[in-house]
């Protein structure tokens, strides 16, 4: 087994962050600023993750956690097409 | 020009906007040209046969109207000048090679499969059969017929699209829509994600496995085979939602092609949901002629079977498509066959066959059938099969499961989570009622940018790793 993705104590506080900013909608609803500053948040943790040495394998997780985090929280659609 | 590639989406971008740009009348010439064009990026050399099968269905289906008297002659010529074409460019070297281990001698020739040719092909043969049936119009202006033929979004993998579904929407007038254009990249987003980041990540691991079965052990074939279930459906899936999604952008509707066949509840239910416009045609136009079920028991059995292995031969040029073809064949006609037997021992057993459970288990047996077949299917070879089904048989330890495919935590993170969003994003953005503009779930910005970042960094990923990202049912 390979591992400690996200070694660096300064990366595994960011991404704890992204994570948690995006369970966020789940409770207080999805507004445009929050997507904003999340995605910016976003933008600047992986780029601070190359330049820290990371792998393109470590930031796919991270963007992959937050794919599923911000997905399931999307309305499915009903088979007549409506939404739930 | 493969779609995973740069160069296809400023190719995409320049004909969607000659789609909207030329008048309706003469639209048809910037989008048969970007057809071509993007056919000639993957064989030039082998331009002339698509125009040639064109050619000839199209004189036949005008002949077979103008004199009817002598339409099963037209139509004959229709078929076969369509069928030598694909016989031999695509299975000459099967049956050439098989007669010369027979007799010793090498009857090969040095062929180039052409890309897509099975796809036109039978386009080509529908559209012959369905003018000769009557149950569409000829289509008299070869402009229109030769887009039909070779409609970029659809024309090397699929979906095999009807004439009286796509011509009629080739000769309509298309405006803008950003209902369209927004359902449309999402369903492109949607099949980039599971091409590249399912279907290719997932394709290092079952290369391992198959491409060189003498170092594998039994116990990473039946992993392999699960992963290669994964892969195949996130590939051809993946296409064909780029393909849906493409030409949706540009105002087009293609059919479906799939519909989540890892839930089917039995064979006959998983080919309801893979490979929709394939198993159609098949319907249509070879089991319904073959007599369907109109002629007793045995004969439906037998032209069940024919269906499968004509099916399997179809998807490749070789004895393990075929044996693979075959092997559903017998799925389907023992499932068949053993459904009353079956419905008795569940009854007197007491069990619910509709409860929650056995929906579970049924979906299980289903998919795990599915997975042996695939072996078959992704074998490189029948020596390659052999060895194959040998180990699975012959050596199976659990405990080293996971290890011998190189899978890591991390890996297996991924992939998880990859397949994961894969069914979420089949369950809202890629089944027929989210083609509805009022249907489809929302796709917040942000779920798309990181949908995004992560096709992005697979990619990368892949880049730096060598992967080809070659689609598989291009080769087909």
């Amino acid at each position: 087994m390979d591992i400690i993705f996200f070694e660096q104590p300064l990366i595994r506080i960011a991404a704890l962050i992204l994570i948690i900013l995006d369970l966020v909608p789940r409770f207080i609803g999805a507004h445009i600023w929050l997507t904003v500053v999340n995605c910016a948040l976003h933008a600047v943790l992986l780029s601070y993750m190359f330049l820290a040495g990371g792998t393109f394998e470590e930031a796919l997780l991270l963007v992959l956690v937050s794919s599923a985090l911000a997905l399931v929280q999307c309305p499915e659609p009903r088979k007549d097409g409506s939404k739930k | 020009m493969n779609f995973n590639s740069p160069e296809f989406l400023i190719f995409f971008l320049i004909a969607a906007i000659l789609n909207f740009v030329v008048p309706t009348k003469y639209r048809w010439i910037p989008l048969l040209a970007a057809s071509y064009y993007f056919y000639m990026s993957w064989s030039a050399k082998l331009v002339f046969l698509i125009l040639f099968t064109t050619a000839v269905s199209y004189a036949s289906g005008i002949l077979i109207e103008k004199r009817p008297e002598r339409k099963k002659l037209w139509l004959a010529l229709s078929l076969t000048a369509s069928l030598s074409v694909l016989i031999f460019f695509k299975y000459y070297n099967f049956f050439a090679g098989s007669v010369g281990a027979l007799i010793g001698a090498d009857l090969t020739l040095k062929l180039m499969l052409p890309v897509g040719i099975s796809f036109y092909t039978f386009q080509t043969l529908s559209y012959s059969i369905d003018v000769y049936r009557g149950n569409i119009p000829a289509e008299r202006h070869f402009g229109y017929y030769a887009l039909f033929v070779s409609f970029f979004p659809q024309l090397v993998a699929g979906p095999i699209e009807r004439p009286e579904n796509l011509i009629p929407q080739l000769k309509a007038k298309h405006r803008f829509n950003s209902d369209d254009l927004s359902a449309g990249a999402k369903r492109m987003l949607a099949g980039y994600f599971k091409k590249i980041v399912v279907a290719d990540i997932t394709a290092g691991y079952v290369d391992a496995v198959f491409n060189s079965p003498e170092s594998a052990s039994g116990s990473s074939v039946p992993l392999a085979s699960m992963l290669f279930a994964v892969q195949i459906y996130c590939d051809f899936s993946g296409y064909t939602d780029i393909a849906i999604g493409c030409a949706r952008i540009m105002g087009y509707r293609l059919m479906q092609n799939f519909d989540r066949p890892y839930s089917a509840l039995n064979i006959k239910d998983f080919w309801a949901r893979w490979h929709i416009s394939l198993t159609s045609w098949f319907r249509y136009y070879l089991y319904i002629p073959l007599g369907g079920n109109r002629r007793g028991r045995t004969r439906m059995i037998l032209n069940l079977f024919i269906v499968f292995l004509v099916s399997g031969l179809w998807h490749g040029a070789d004895w393990t498509f075929v044996i693979w073809g075959a092997l559903h064949g017998i799925y389907r006609v023992v499932g068949m066959l053993t459904y009353k037997k079956r419905e008795e021992i569940w009854k007197k057993l007491g069990v619910d066959t509709s409860s929650a459970l056995m929906r579970v288990f049924r979906r299980t047996v289903t998919f795990l059938l599915v997975c042996f077949a695939w072996i078959f299917f992704r074998a490189n070879s029948t020596h390659d099969l052999m060895i194959l089904l040998g180990k699975l048989f012959g050596s199976f330890n659990p405990a080293a499961f996971v290890g011998e495919l190189g899978l890591t935590l991390t890996g297996v993170l991924i992939l998880a989570l990859a397949y994961i969003i894969m069914t979420q994003l089949d369950r809202r953005y890629t089944l027929p009622e989210a083609e509805l503009p009022s249907g489809g779930a929302v796709m917040q910005s942000g779920t798309a940018l990181y949908l995004l970042y992560a096709v992005i960094f697979a990619w990368l990923l892949l880049k730096a790793s060598g992967g080809s990202g070659a689609f598989i049912y291009f080769q087909f």
